[in-house]
């Protein structure tokens, strides 16, 4: 198959660490080739498009309404940079890719390749594709991500109905039901007052007698000697430093303007304290220190039925997975027990305020090969712009008119047809099937404006999810809401030492936070080994210098 | 529920012909009536059918079958009657002491057999079942041998070309038919879904090219003839998709060497339903077909063309490779819209995916597992009694499987062509030696439709028509849990019988009791 070559041979194997070079996924490496029918392949790939590789009917039609070859394949989540990385030192890559694009990586990775002339720009005038322009008008941060005034790729937006949403997802679910019966089993003990608090609704001193009451409780609620009350996600420990914490990452301001250590500065190291405290209380697992970043084995412990206050990014998918998970493992019985198994835990800070880290309105970007013409990269915008219109969106959501579903001329409203759409006699629920559109249409936005009215969507987590985002939402508008946000000046802006050093700093800082945690080392050795990872501080400096300060 | 009109008359119907041209799966174009139907010679498309059957591969974890389970499964299959059917296995359950020698001569690495385990009883035993039974086995092994994350024999670079795949394959082979005495065994499958590559990491199959996959049929090939297995043939593709098995098909038939070394044009289908739905599965069939005999004229000749899965897409669950409408009806009627659709389209038997939810499982990463539920039924005794039951699609195979036996004759009928009748199709079957005939209508409009039929052929005449009802309300199951017919009336399909067809079923009309 393909040969890869090196377009500019030591510098970009210098890129990135990843040297193996595969052809896995490397379609016709950007050039114009034609099917049988004419038609214009277009090689896309995506993380998204899991178990699908272009061929079913839905696909067929976007095929021919646009004159178009759609073949697809799609990255290993686990191993997703690593993909791009071999493709992009190979100068392999599919006519679109999909980028894990973050602030830390946007100068090691997006800029370079913009450099490089890897990638291949969206063209100055999008007026033909108003859908993908009226998106673009809402990217957060769009400014940053566009060199020279133009923007490689497109960023996906995460729901295109509520641009304005810039909290993340990172929070808790709890065990509600071990709280309840913390309650029962103490109804009778004088002067009890309940831990549990209706609506969700806590505290910081309701959090912490919480924790102490599932401490207490933890064996009989659990069944075992090893479960644990507070876990995190590696990737998210120690998550109560979120209410302390001013900037989510490595960099913050200091009063003054200036941009310091976050890792560091006097509200994170409060937040460590709190930490510590949890983790000489044993709140905190003591395995938590052992979890690797990738994840999953807090998730684990609280399915196992081994924990029950969890952190995770909690995203509509990752929360439908969790009770989905918990469903098939624990065994709820009910909704309500489900739903108690898996409750939103709304914590207040000592602040009094809720605490969540800041989001882009985005997540990852879809960018494409330099290689490719201006025809395909039209072809793919038209398939993108029509997916993102009211009729493409009912393709991707619903089907094809008439053999999935009727739509009455005058309200619109839709009729799902019984025979296509069909329903597992067993558990009533609608039976999957494979729709391309619908995953084509995550090259553009993640899907959560149609989570709504799509068919498959589970209403209960969902409105459950919602009602989360709903109140954190009102939160934020009463002003009890405290968005841990990096300044975007600094997060998005590009130096020698930044984009080099930043992940691995904050990979460095946050094993760090964890030994300060866990006892192997005192706060100075912290600081001075936090401040001492190689090239933080003249990352630090490189940016204060920009900033001119 | 509507009640569902029954067969009416022997009513010599004329007073409303509707005439169209058409052709029929051969591309003889003739008059046909869309309402009096007749079956005529012209319409033969296939003149030695050679049967269906259902994927029956060695269980993946024989403890879990208890000797009344695998009693229980053999009435089943008994009923069932299949006479192909496609069992694969993993080389890895009997590889022992495999030396490698660490250099660049695969050739000299050594290795050992363990055969006296339970996956070898377990595939001997349903080999000899299907010696017995005189089904043609396409016996396989699902991929090459080593761990996913592992490659401890070094396989998936070079995948089925690597020497070493040749070797094992012979020596299990002549184990098999030399040691064991195993007689059914007609087909060896190259590695499962070959073009289907996937990831470094998640499948061993992701360097893999049809120029690998064709050498290591080559590679077979001779090491099968050098130890007297010539009657072995080796499966053309096993591939999955159209598009995949294009690329293959088109391979094997334009190289003279690699077409000489397959013994058929082989291949999965997983269909989504519209496809079906709208009559369009023989459409895409006839196209990849057409296609493949420009370069290779003994297609359908010497080299038939078989599809070794057969399944519907929709409803497929990908975290545990079930299907969530397999319990459903309509996933019977399906399957039988999709046998008539490809038997009519020239493919010459079909093994549908799959027998017993026990034979197959998903392992996930937290440790846990599922069978995978795309059965007919399920064996394990810790599955549910629904899983256990036996499912709707069971009962329409049963019938399909009876009725088109091994020799029997297929007849297209014009008006199937979707251009002309997207929701109604229609087959005629005789069976082997005239021996009797049927009738296979499926309706997949809403409404009811009237009809007559009449098979204009010899055949051996019983004078009955057993009539057979798929659907939701009429399927008639006997004491004994099988299907029976609905009713048996005295006629014979040589005269024109007129019956309703319901919505969305299929009905069977049979000289003989399937």
């Amino acid at each position: 198959m393909k040969k890869a070559k090196l377009l500019c041979g030591a510098c970009l194997t210098a890129l990135m660490s990843v040297t193996a070079l595969t052809a896995c996924g490397g379609g016709s490496n950007g050039a114009d080739k034609y099917d049988k029918n004419n038609r214009l392949i277009l090689n896309l790939r995506n993380v998204y498009f899991d178990q699908w590789n272009g061929e079913d009917n839905y696909t067929e039609i976007l095929n021919e309404m646009f004159g178009v070859k759609i073949k697809a394949t799609n990255y290993s989540y686990s191993s997703w940079d690593t993909q791009v990385g071999t493709a992009i030192n190979g100068d392999n890559l599919t006519d679109a890719i999909q980028y894990n694009l973050k602030a830390y990586n946007f100068g090691s990775s997006y800029e370079k390749w913009v450099g490089y002339g890897l990638l291949k720009p969206l063209p100055d005038d999008m007026s033909r594709w108003p859908e993908i322009q009226k998106m673009l008008n809402n990217i957060s941060n769009i400014d940053y991500l566009k060199v020279d005034g133009k923007l490689y790729g497109i960023p996906i937006a995460n729901d295109i109905s509520n641009p304005t949403k810039d909290f993340s997802n990172m929070t808790y679910v709890y065990r509600r039901d071990w709280a309840k019966q913390i309650d029962e089993m103490n109804k009778n003990t004088a002067g009890w007052t309940n831990v549990y608090k209706e609506g969700d609704v806590y505290t910081w001193e309701e959090f912490n007698r919480l924790l102490t009451a599932f401490k207490t409780n933890i064996k009989t609620l659990s069944g075992t000697d090893k479960a644990d009350v507070l876990v995190d996600e590696a990737w998210g420990f120690p998550s109560v430093a979120n209410f302390y914490k001013n900037a989510p990452h490595c960099y913050t301001k200091d009063s003054d303007g200036k941009a310091i250590n976050a890792f560091t500065a006097p509200e994170y190291l409060n937040g460590l304290d709190a930490a510590k405290e949890l983790v000489a209380n044993k709140i905190y697992s003591p395995d938590q220190c052992n979890w690797k970043e990738e994840g999953g084995d807090a998730t684990t412990n609280y399915l196992g039925g081994k924990a029950a206050v969890l952190y995770d990014n909690f995203s509509f998918s990752n929360y439908l997975k969790l009770r989905t998970n918990f469903k098939n493992q624990r065994k709820p019985g009910s909704v309500d027990a489900l739903n108690d198994g898996t409750a939103f835990l709304k914590i207040k800070g000592p602040d009094g305020k809720f605490a969540i880290e800041n989001t882009e309105n985005w997540f990852s970007m879809t960018m494409f090969n330099h290689k490719i013409s201006d025809t395909k990269l039209e072809k793919i915008l038209d398939v993108i712009n029509y997916l993102l219109t009211d009729e493409g969106t009912r393709l991707a959501i619903y089907g094809q008119e008439g053999y999935d579903y009727t739509m009455d001329s005058v309200t619109g409203e839709v009729t799902l047809n019984e025979m296509s759409w069909e329903k597992n006699i067993n558990t009533g629920e609608y039976a999957p099937k494979t729709n391309g559109a619908k995953y084509l249409r995550y090259m553009a936005t993640l899907g959560n404006d149609t989570k709504a009215y799509d068919p498959y969507t589970d209403l209960t987590a969902y409105n459950i999810f919602n009602a989360w985002n709903d109140e954190m939402k009102a939160a934020k508008e009463a002003g009890d809401l405290r968005i841990i946000v990096e300044p975007a000046d600094i997060s998005w802006m590009s130096t020698a030492t930044k984009n080099k050093r930043t992940k691995a700093n904050l990979d460095a800082a946050k094993g760090l936070a964890s030994d300060y945690c866990y006892g192997d080392i005192n706060q100075t050795k912290y600081i001075n080994d936090v401040e001492g990872l190689n090239g933080y501080k003249d990352a630090i400096d490189e940016i204060n210098a920009k900033l001119g300060k | 529920m509507n009640k569902t009109n029954k067969i009416l008359s022997l009513a010599l119907l004329s007073s409303c012909i509707v005439a169209v041209s058409g052709c029929n799966g051969n591309g003889n174009k003739r008059e046909a009536d869309k309402d009096n139907i007749v079956f005529i010679k012209d319409d033969i498309v296939l003149d030695s059918f050679e049967g269906l059957g259902v994927e029956w591969g060695t269980y993946e974890d024989p403890d879990k079958l208890s000797a009344s389970s695998w009693a229980r499964s053999l009435e089943i299959m008994d009923r069932l009657n299949p006479q192909v059917t496609r069992c694969m296995l993993n080389y890895d359950w009997f590889i022992t002491n495999f030396d490698d020698k660490y250099d660049d001569d695969k050739t000299n690495d050594t290795w050992e057999y363990n055969f006296a385990n339970k996956y070898m009883n377990n595939t001997v035993n349903v080999l000899r079942y299907c010696d017995d039974h005189n089904i043609d086995v396409a016996f396989g092994c699902w991929n090459v041998p080593g761990n996913v994350g592992a490659d401890q024999y070094n396989m998936f670079t070079e995948v089925t070309s690597d020497p070493r795949w040749a070797r094992m394959t012979a020596d299990i082979l002549e184990y098999l038919t030399v040691n064991q005495g195993i007689r059914c065994i007609k087909y060896f499958v190259n590695s499962n879904e070959p073009n289907y590559s996937g990831i470094e990491g998640k499948s061993k199959n992701y360097n893999n090219t049809f120029e690998i996959w064709a050498k290591g049929v080559q590679n077979v090939r001779k090491a099968l003839d050098e130890r007297g297995l010539g009657h072995i043939k080796i499966v053309g593709g096993d591939t999955t998709g159209f598009e995949g098995t294009e690329e293959y098909f088109t391979g094997i038939s334009k190289s003279k060497s690699i077409r000489e070394a397959v013994g058929d044009y082989g291949f999965h289908v997983y269909c989504p339903n519209m496809t079906i739905d709208r009559g369009e599965l023989a459409v895409n069939i006839r196209g990849v077909y057409k296609k493949t005999k420009k370069n290779d004229s003994q297609l359908g000749v010497t080299r038939m063309p078989h599809i070794w899965e057969a399944g519907l897409y929709d409803g497929k669950n990908a975290e545990t490779d079930s299907n969530a409408l397999i319990a459903n009806f309509s996933y019977g009627l399906r399957m039988a819209d999709y046998t008539l659709q490809c038997v009519t389209a020239g493919v010459n038997s079909i093994v549908y995916w799959d027998f017993d939810d026990g034979m197959h499982f998903m392992y996930h990463e937290d440790g846990t597992t599922n069978s995978k539920g795309w059965g007919m039924f399920s064996s394990l005794s810790t599955d549910s009694a629904t899983k256990q039951r036996l499912r709707p699609w069971y009962h329409s195979s049963v019938l399909l499987t009876n009725l088109l036996r091994k020799g029997s004759k297929i007849m297209d009928y014009p008006t199937n062509d979707p251009e002309i009748d997207n929701a109604f199709r229609s087959m005629g079957v005789i069976g082997p030696g005239s021996s009797y005939a049927g009738v296979v209508a499926i309706n997949r409009n809403m409404m009811p439709v009237t009809k007559t039929f009449r098979i204009a052929e010899e055949f051996i005449n019983s004078n009955k028509v057993y009539v057979y009802i798929y659907n939701e309300n009429e399927l008639q199951l006997g004491d004994d849990g099988f299907v029976k017919e609905n009713q048996v009336i005295d006629a014979s399909l040589r005269d024109q019988i007129e019956i309703s067809v319901p919505g969305n079923t299929m009905v069977i009309l049979s000289s003989k009791e399937l």
